[in-house]
C-alpha cells in the first residue's frame, strides 16, 4: 500500500517521514528543502507500507518544479498523510481541502502542535474532524508524539466509506475555510516575546543588515577555529602519534622502495614518511580525506545546521534579494550558495527549485566557478594560511568580485526571465541538538562515501601516471603555457587535472611544489574558477543539458585565463597592486554601462 | 523590557521608510510598515494571481506589512499567522486600501 505525505512546504513532513520509516533524511527550517520525492518502508506485522516524502506544495495547481512533483505522485497514492502546520492553520487548510476534493483518502496531521499552543492557538481538534470528514491528529513529529497513532489509522483505515467533498473554486475554497477557522480556532492575544524582539531586529533592513554582517562573520571565524581545533587536538595526533608508526612499519616491511612502497605508501621524503608530501594510497590518499579535510567538514556542517535549523537562512535571502537581483536571482538563491561552500553537488541540486531556465544556467554556473566547496577551502586554509590570513581574505575577495561581475553580465546576455523573491517567512526555532547532529552524521558519511574512494583514485592514477613517464610528457607540454599565464612551475598540471578528481586532492599536490605565496594564491584561485570536480560535473550536465552544459564550460575557461591572468599580474606580495584596483574598479563601471534590458523580472 | 526593546527597534528602522497613507489606493510598497490594509486587486497575469493565491495572499484578505527593505528589496508582510516576503517587483503589483483600526 502506498502512503503519500503531502503538506506544504516547511510543515515537517521529512520528520514525519524519518519517525514512520526509521530512516533519516535531512530537515531544515526552510521551505523547500526536499526537491525530488524519497521512499520508505513501514513494516507492521505482516503488512508492509510504501511511504512517499512529497515535496512540500502549497497547492494542487502547480507553479514550480516541486509542486509539478508533488501534483503527478497524487493519483498513484492509496492514502494521503496531509502534514499540517497546526501555527498557521488556515493557510496550510487550503491544500488539505484540494487533496479531499480528490478521491484518495487522507488523514490529517496536526503537527507542531506545541508551538501551536504555546502561541496561543487552541485548536478543536473533534470539531475539525467533523467539519472534515477525516481523521485528524494532533502531532510534535520532531519529539515522535502522534507517530504511533498515526501509524494505528493508517493500518486501520475505513477506505470503504470514504468520502471527500465536492470541487470547489477558489473563492469558495477560502470563504469555507474562514468557516472552519472561525468554528476551530481560538487565537488567545499575547505579548511580544524575545522571539518576535529578535525576528524585527534581524529582518528589519537597517539593524537586519548590520546583524547578517555579524553572522557571516561569526559563521567563518566559527567554522576556523573548529575545524582549526580539531585538527590541532584530534586528526593531527592521531595520524602522528597512532597512525604513523603503522605506515612507518608498513613501509620498512615492505623495504622503503619499489613499486609496490610508491604505489602504497608513496615516495619517502628525507627518509621519512610525509603525510602531505609521500602520496601514497595509505599515507597522503589516507591523510587528505581524513585528517586535513574532514575537521572543516564538520565545522562547517554544523554552523550550516545551526544557520539552518533556526531559520535564519529565509531572512537572509530576504536582505540579500537586492543583491542578487543584480546578477538576475533573487534572494532565495543566496541558499543555494551557501550551500555550495559545502559541496557544490547539493548546491546545485538545490537550485533545481529556481524557476526558470535562466536563473538556474546563471546559479549553476555562478556556483561551480566562484564558490570553492569545503574540502578545497580547508587544503587552503592549511596551505594559504601558513603564509598569513591576509591571503584567504584576498582569495574570498577576488572570488567575490568574480560573482559580481560574471554575474553582472551574465544578467545582461542571458536571455528568458528572472523571477521575484516570494517566500514565507518560518518562524524563528530552537533547533535540537540531536536533529543537528544527526543531520551532521549524515552529511559527513555522505563526504566520507564521495571523498575516499576518489581521492584514492586520484592518488593511485597520479602515482600510475609518474610510474609510467606520461606525467612528465605532459608537463612538458603544457608546462609553458601555464608558467606563461600563471608563472606556475609545470608540474602544477597535475594539479590541474587531478581537480577534475577532487579539488581538494589538487590543492595537496601543491604542496611538494614549494610554491611562493603569490603563486599559490594564483593556484587557489585557478584551481577554484576552473572545471568542476567530476561529482558536480554530472550532476550539472544532469540538471543544465549538454547545450547548456557546454555554454558553462565555455564561460569557465575564459574566466579562469582572465582571473588566473590577471591577479599573476596585479598582484604582489603586499596585496593588489594600484593598477589592478583601477582595473577592478573600471571593470566594474564599464558592467553598469553595459547595455540593459534582457532581464524580465516576472513573466505574467 | 522586551516590549520597550521591540518599540526601539521599530522606531530605529522607520527612518527607512517614507510611505504615504493619503491616497486610498495603494500599492504593497507604498505601504507604511506596520499598517493594516486589505488587499484589493492583483494587477498580474493568471500564474502570479495563483503563486500569491497559494500563499494565502488574495483578494479581500487582510494583512499588515511588517518591513520594507532599501533599495528595491522585499516587502515582508503578515499574514494570519504568517510571514511573506514578497519581491519589490510582485508587491508593486498587489494594489492594498489601508484599513483604519485606531
Amino acid at each position: 500500500m502506498k502512503v503519500l505525505l503531502f503538506g506544504n512546504p516547511n510543515v515537517g513532513k521529512s520528520v514525519v517521514f524519518s519517525r514512520l520509516t526509521g530512516t533519516s533524511v535531512t530537515s531544515s527550517n526552510y521551505p523547500g528543502t526536499t526537491v525530488e520525492y524519497t521512499e520508505g518502508y513501514l513494516r507492521r506485522g505482516d503488512e508492509v507500507f510504501h511511504i512517499i516524502d512529497v515535496p512540500g506544495t502549497y497547492s494542487l495547481e502547480p507553479t514550480n518544479k516541486a509542486e509539478e512533483v508533488a501534483a503527478d505522485m497524487l493519483d498513484k497514492g492509496d492514502i494521503i498523510v496531509n502534514v499540517v502546520d497546526a501555527t498557521n492553520l488556515e493557510r496550510n487548510l487550503n491544500l488539505t481541502l484540494q487533496l479531499l476534493e480528490r478521491d484518495v483518502p487522507v488523514i490529517v496531521l496536526l503537527n507542531m502542535w506545541d508551538e501551536a499552543r504555546h502561541k496561543g492557538i487552541d485548536i478543536d481538534k473533534d470539531k475539525l474532524e467533523e467539519l472534515l470528514g477525516v481523521p485528524v491528529i494532533p502531532t510534535v513529529a520532531v519529539k515522535g508524539k502522534g507517530i504511533l497513532d498515526t501509524i494505528n489509522i493508517i493500518t486501520s483505515y475505513d477506505f470503504d466509506n470514504y468520502k471527500g467533498i465536492k470541487k470547489m473554486s477558489n473563492e469558495e475554497r477560502w470563504s469555507y475555510i474562514g468557516k472552519i477557522i472561525a468554528e476551530v480556532q481560538k487565537i488567545s492575544d499575547r505579548k511580544h516575546t524575545f522571539s518576535d524582539v529578535f525576528d524585527e531586529i534581524t529582518i528589519r533592513p537597517l539593524t537586519g543588515t548590520l546583524f547578517a554582517v555579524f553572522v557571516l562573520i561569526f559563521s567563518f571565524l566559527l567554522i576556523r577555529i573548529i575545524g582549526e581545533g580539531l585538527i590541532a587536538y584530534v586528526t593531527e595526533p592521531f595520524f602522528n602519534n597512532i597512525y604513523f608508526p603503522f605506515v612507518n612499519y608498513l613501509s620498512s616491511l615492505l623495504g622503503g622502495q619499489g613499486l609496490f612502497h610508491d604505489i602504497l605508501i608513496g615516495h619517502l621524503i628525507g627518509g621519512a614518511i610525509d603525510f602531505e608530501q609521500s602520496f601514497g594510497l595509505l599515507t597522503t590518499g589516507i591523510y587528505i580525506p581524513l585528517s586535513a579535510v574532514a575537521p572543516y567538514i564538520i565545522a562547517f556542517y554544523l554552523v550550516l545546521g545551526l544557520l539552518e535549523d533556526t531559520g535564519y537562512l529565509p531572512r537572509l535571502a530576504i536582505l540579500m534579494d537586492n543583491l542578487m537581483h543584480k546578477v538576475g536571482l533573487h534572494g532565495f538563491s543566496i541558499i543555494p550558495m551557501l550551500l555550495g561552500f559545502g559541496c557544490n553537488v547539493p548546491a546545485v541540486l538545490a537550485i533545481r527549485s529556481l524557476e526558470s531556465e535562466r536563473e538556474k544556467f546563471i546559479a549553476s554556473t555562478l556556483t561551480a566557478i566562484t564558490i570553492p566547496c569545503m574540502s578545497q577551502i580547508a587544503m587552503i586554509f592549511g596551505l594559504l594560511g601558513s603564509f598569513g590570513m591576509k591571503y584567504i581574505v584576498y582569495l574570498f575577495i577576488i572570488l567575490g568580485l568574480v560573482w559580481f561581475v560574471l554575474g553582472n553580465i551574465l544578467n545582461r546576455v542571458i536571455p528568458g526571465f528572472s523571477s521575484d523573491l516570494l517566500l514565507e517567512v518560518p518562524p524563528y526555532r530552537i533547533p535540537s541538538i540531536a536533529t543537528i547532529l544527526q543531520k551532521l552524521w549524515l552529511r559527513l558519511s555522505g563526504f566520507f562515501r564521495e571523498a575516499i574512494p576518489f581521492v584514492l583514485l586520484g592518488v593511485f592514477i597520479v602515482n600510475i601516471l609518474y610510474i609510467t613517464g606520461i606525467m612528465g610528457l605532459i608537463n612538458h607540454l603544457a608546462g609553458p603555457l601555464l608558467s606563461r599565464i600563471f608563472s606556475l612551475p609545470e608540474e602544477a598540471i597535475t594539479a590541474l587535472l587531478m581537480g577534475f578528481l577532487r579539488k581538494d586532492l589538487a590543492m595537496g599536490l601543491l604542496v611538494p611544489l614549494h610554491l611562493s605565496a603569490k603563486q599559490l594564491l594564483v593556484a587557489s584561485i585557478v584551481l577554484t574558477t576552473y572545471f568542476p570536480c567530476i561529482a558536480t560535473f554530472s550532476v550539472l550536465l544532469r540538471e543544465l543539458g549538454m547545450k547548456n552544459m557546454l555554454k558553462a564550460t565555455l564561460v569557465m575557461f575564459i574566466t579562469v585565463f582572465l582571473v588566473g591572468g590577471f591577479t599573476n599580474l596585479v598582484f604582489h606580495e603586499e596585496g593588489l597592486s594600484l593598477n589592478g584596483w583601477i582595473i577592478i574598479i573600471l571593470l566594474i563601471l564599464l558592467v553598469k554601462k553595459f547595455p540593459e534590458g534582457k532581464e524580465n523580472r516576472l513573466e505574467l | 523590557m522586551v516590549e520597550l526593546v521591540y518599540n526601539i527597534i521599530l522606531k530605529m528602522n522607520f527612518i527607512y521608510n517614507k510611505g504615504c497613507d493619503e491616497m486610498v489606493y495603494l500599492t504593497l510598497n507604498q505601504l507604511n510598515d506596520d499598517s493594516k490594509a486589505v488587499v484589493m486587486n492583483i494587477n498580474g497575469g493568471s500564474n502570479l494571481v495563483k503563486k500569491l493565491n497559494a500563499l494565502g495572499i488574495r483578494e479581500g484578505v487582510v494583512l499588515t506589512k511588517e518591513s520594507q527593505s532599501f533599495l528595491r528589496g522585499p516587502v515582508t508582510v503578515k499574514i494570519g499567522q504568517s510571514k511573506i516576503a514578497v519581491g519589490y517587483g510582485m508587491a508593486e503589483k498587489i494594489l492594498v486600501k489601508l484599513v483604519d483600526d485606531r
